[in-house]
């Protein structure tokens, strides 16, 4: 037993042997073993990471900014998302991580009176995780949209997918007349 | 008395001798025996060095790579268990294919999301040894190419929670679907460790050459190519038996 176990030994060194007496190939060999079963995972979290709707206000003329005071209210949570904002032309708002739909009501209040239209945003959920060490994020996307016409005209979807590209989704075209 | 056989003969005859030795090789082979007269010249053909390496086959060979076994066995949070057959050509060129099982239970750095997979992956390709002596070391260029099919699961004990909606959902995402295609360079060194038994080891340069994720999230493994980049190290440290 001990004669073959003498003899294994041999064989293993041998290999060991060989292996670092072909240079550097068996250093690197032997070094990528121990980085291997040592290493530590290194992923990067992306540090911008909101997912929010973006939308844009516009008129027939183009983009536009929207003097009187906004204020945009989840219904169905009756939360203020935006309070009295002026001057906007472009707004971020949170999503809902869970609803099939959001209902958001646009409220103008300026010094000829107020107004108010009911936006419906229907939207398919998609959780994301980009790395087990980040944090996880809901992204959507839109499926359809549509609204009340008291101030808005037509809305349109121009990107469908809410993550970290942050980029338009809607453009809100409000009535001239 | 007969004369003597000779080794080397002029042109001519010997193309008439190749032409009978065709003309009876069915009956010489039925009988084994050519009937020699007096004073023919018959070409003898000794086996030269040349025929010896015209011998194509030289067999097949199995094996395991040990290096997955051990991190099993170390309690690795990911492992790569595979097993080979290889074909020997002219002790130069290796067709070989591998199979193994590629597992993962792998969880985040400060959270509580958790991966896991175990799913069989395989792999082709070609080894050249490029050592010119054949004294039972092997050094081995080659090339393989993988792919696997796997599903996957991208769970938390913890739910995601909507901080404006206040709205909390559990996160469990099982059986997502992946796919990964990639490309191995491969050096490796081998030597016969005792008899038809073979030990050696190799590293390998990994290339993902394509990859479908489920749309949660990739996968932090990819079984047979490993941590999931667009390119890696691997290796293995194989026991191969030949038959």
């Amino acid at each position: 037993m001990s004669h073959r176990l003498s003899f294994l030994k041999e064989h293993f060194t041998k290999v060991i042997t060989l292996s670092l007496t072909r240079g550097a190939w068996g250093c690197i060999f032997l070094l990528f073993f121990f980085f291997n079963l040592t290493s530590c995972d290194t992923y990067n979290c992306l540090l911008e990471t909101k997912v929010q709707y973006v939308y844009g206000f516009y008129n027939s003329g183009g983009s536009i900014a929207i003097h009187d005071t906004l204020t945009i209210t989840a219904l169905d949570i009756n939360t203020v998302l935006a309070n009295r904002l002026v001057d906007a032309s472009q707004v971020k708002l949170p999503v809902s991580y869970y609803n099939d739909a959001d209902t958001l009501e646009f409220l103008i209040q300026g010094e000829d009176g107020e107004g108010s239209d009911t936006l419906y945003i229907e939207k398919k959920n998609i959780a994301h995780l980009d790395d087990v060490s980040c944090p996880a994020h809901m992204w959507h996307y839109i499926t359809r949209v549509y609204s009340t016409h008291h101030l808005i005209d037509t809305v349109l979807i121009s990107e469908p997918n809410i993550n970290y590209d942050g980029k338009e989704n809607l453009q809100i075209y409000f009535r001239t007349d | 008395m007969a004369r003597r056989t000779c080794r080397y003969i002029s042109a001519p005859i010997r193309n008439s001798l190749l032409v009978l030795l065709v003309l009876l090789s069915s009956p010489l082979s039925a009988q084994d025996t050519l009937r020699v007269e007096l004073g023919d010249t018959v070409k003898i053909e000794l086996p030269k060095k040349k025929d010896k390496e015209m011998r194509i086959y030289y067999g097949v060979a199995v094996g395991a790579d040990l290096v997955g076994l051990g991190m099993k066995v170390a309690g690795v949070e990911w492992s790569l268990m595979e097993v080979m057959a290889r074909v020997n050509l002219k002790d130069k060129f290796f067709p070989i294919f591998e199979m193994g099982l590629g597992e993962a239970d792998h969880e985040g750095n400060d959270l509580d999301y958790r991966f896991n997979v175990r799913a069989p992956y395989f792999r082709g390709g070609m080894d050249y040894n490029i050592n010119k002596k054949h004294n039972g070391n092997r050094l081995f260029v080659g090339v393989r190419y993988g792919f696997s099919v796997f599903n996957y699961d991208l769970t938390s004990p913890t739910p995601l929670t909507d901080p404006v909606w206040n709205d909390s959902r559990p996160f469990n995402h099982e059986s997502l679907r992946g796919t990964a295609h990639w490309a191995e360079i491969v050096f490796g060194l081998e030597t016969r460790l005792w008899k038809m038994i073979r030990l050696g080891w190799d590293i390998r340069g990994k290339f993902r050459m394509a990859q479908t994720t489920g749309e949660v999230g990739p996968p932090w493994l990819i079984p047979g190519f490993g941590k999931n980049d667009t390119s890696g190290w691997g290796g293995t440290f194989k026991v191969m038996v030949e038959l």
